[in-house]
């Protein structure tokens, strides 16, 4: 329990570095007075964007046996369904009633399938 | 007044807030970094590196990435440049986050970016948009607090459930069943949807969604989450601005 390997500790090391360098750099390198309002503007478009860009291949892809990846809309793709319950409490602002009512559908459209 | 004005200046209430505020990502962190640590054990990982990594690495498809590379064998160069390419976009979501924070000392935005994940930024970027005159706000030390600890609480779920995958991960069934995996999901459908009601998210949602969709099965799964940001972010920019807009923070005052 209590071993550590060592190469596993430096290709651990070597990972961290390098995402710790993307996490950080624009934040300590750049400040915000020297963004012009056009590139503020458009940092402001990079949540909704990124969240959108994780969320749909998430509810929308399924992973295949040889590893690619295929558009699935039957009942079989519970959380692409169970996202419309969940955009439903959404847009009624229920920020916990959202990720809880996912879940239960989620859980209840998997246990129909079975 | 005198009641905000202890708030304000209450640290550990601020991050008592946080604590509260990170429980959908603790939710969804557990099971994700339980099924890595599951998955690191089967490569001959111990439950000690499996700490380790979740605590310094702290990526979610970053770590499960690598475990898998690790698996077919692939060169410890390979699982890094991999990464770094996945990871790409914390360069987009750290420079987003240049605004909010441009009252930090430089040591703090050190220490913040450490814990900088897709999840704990969709947190931050939707506390922002909820404030008005958000770097002044985040000197009260309360608002430093939340930050803090929505970062700290989401960090130690992701290290712990890493550990107990690999020390555990043979005695206990498949987290699936229970629609645990949705809760991450879930979290991005409650922070996105308030913002589909202005007409420019909307539709930069719409085309950084559905390009990010068209590249991973185009086969660019390494690349989509960056691509399809910047391509959506970009179309944004394009798009007429709304009167009420974007009031520049710099110009308000105390």
């Amino acid at each position: 329990m209590g071993t550590i390997n060592t190469g596993i500790l430096m290709l651990t090391l070597a990972l961290s570095l390098s995402i710790y360098l993307e996490r950080s750099l624009p934040l300590l390198l750049l400040s915000s007075s020297s963004l012009s309002a056009g590139v503020v503007r458009w940092l402001d478009f990079v949540a909704p964007a990124i969240l959108a860009a994780i969320l749909l291949p998430a509810v929308l892809l399924i992973r295949q046996p040889d590893e690619s990846y295929a558009l699935v809309f039957g009942f079989d793709n519970a959380m692409l369904w169970a996202t419309i319950p969940a955009f439903i409490l959404a847009f009624k602002g229920s920020y916990f009633g959202t990720i809880a009512v996912g879940m239960l559908a989620t859980a209840l459209i998997r246990y129909f399938n079975t | 007044m005198s009641e905000m004005k202890v708030e304000i200046n209450n640290a550990g209430r601020g991050f008592l807030s946080g604590m509260k505020k990170a429980v959908p990502i603790v939710m969804g962190y557990v099971p994700v970094s339980f099924a890595f640590g599951v998955l690191a054990s089967g490569v001959g990982m111990s439950p000690l590196d499996a700490l380790i990594m979740g605590a310094l690495f702290l990526a979610g498809s970053g770590q499960l990435i690598a475990v898998s590379m690790l698996g077919n064998g692939d060169a410890f160069s390979a699982i890094v440049i991999t990464s770094t390419v996945v990871n790409l976009r914390h360069l987009l979501k750290s420079a987003a986050m240049i605004p909010g924070l441009s009252r930090w000392p430089r040591w703090r935005k050190a220490l913040f970016a450490f814990e900088l994940t897709d999840e704990t930024f969709a947190l931050h970027a939707d506390r922002f948009s909820h404030m008005t005159n958000v770097p002044e706000k985040l000197t009260k030390k309360y608002y430093i607090g939340e930050t803090f600890g929505i970062n700290v609480t989401s960090h130690l779920a992701w290290i712990s459930g890493g550990f107990l995958g690999a020390a555990f991960g043979n005695v206990i069934g498949d987290l699936h069943t229970y629609g645990l995996d949705y809760a991450l999901p879930g979290m991005f459908v409650a922070l996105l949807a308030p913002r589909l009601f202005h007409r420019a998210d909307l539709i930069v949602s719409i085309v950084a969604g559905v390009s990010s969709v068209l590249l991973v099965l185009l086969g660019l799964d390494a690349w989509n989450l960056i691509l399809a940001t910047i391509i959506g972010a970009t179309v944004g920019v394009f798009l007429p601005v709304p009167k009420e807009e974007h009031a520049d923070p710099e110009k308000q005052e105390e």
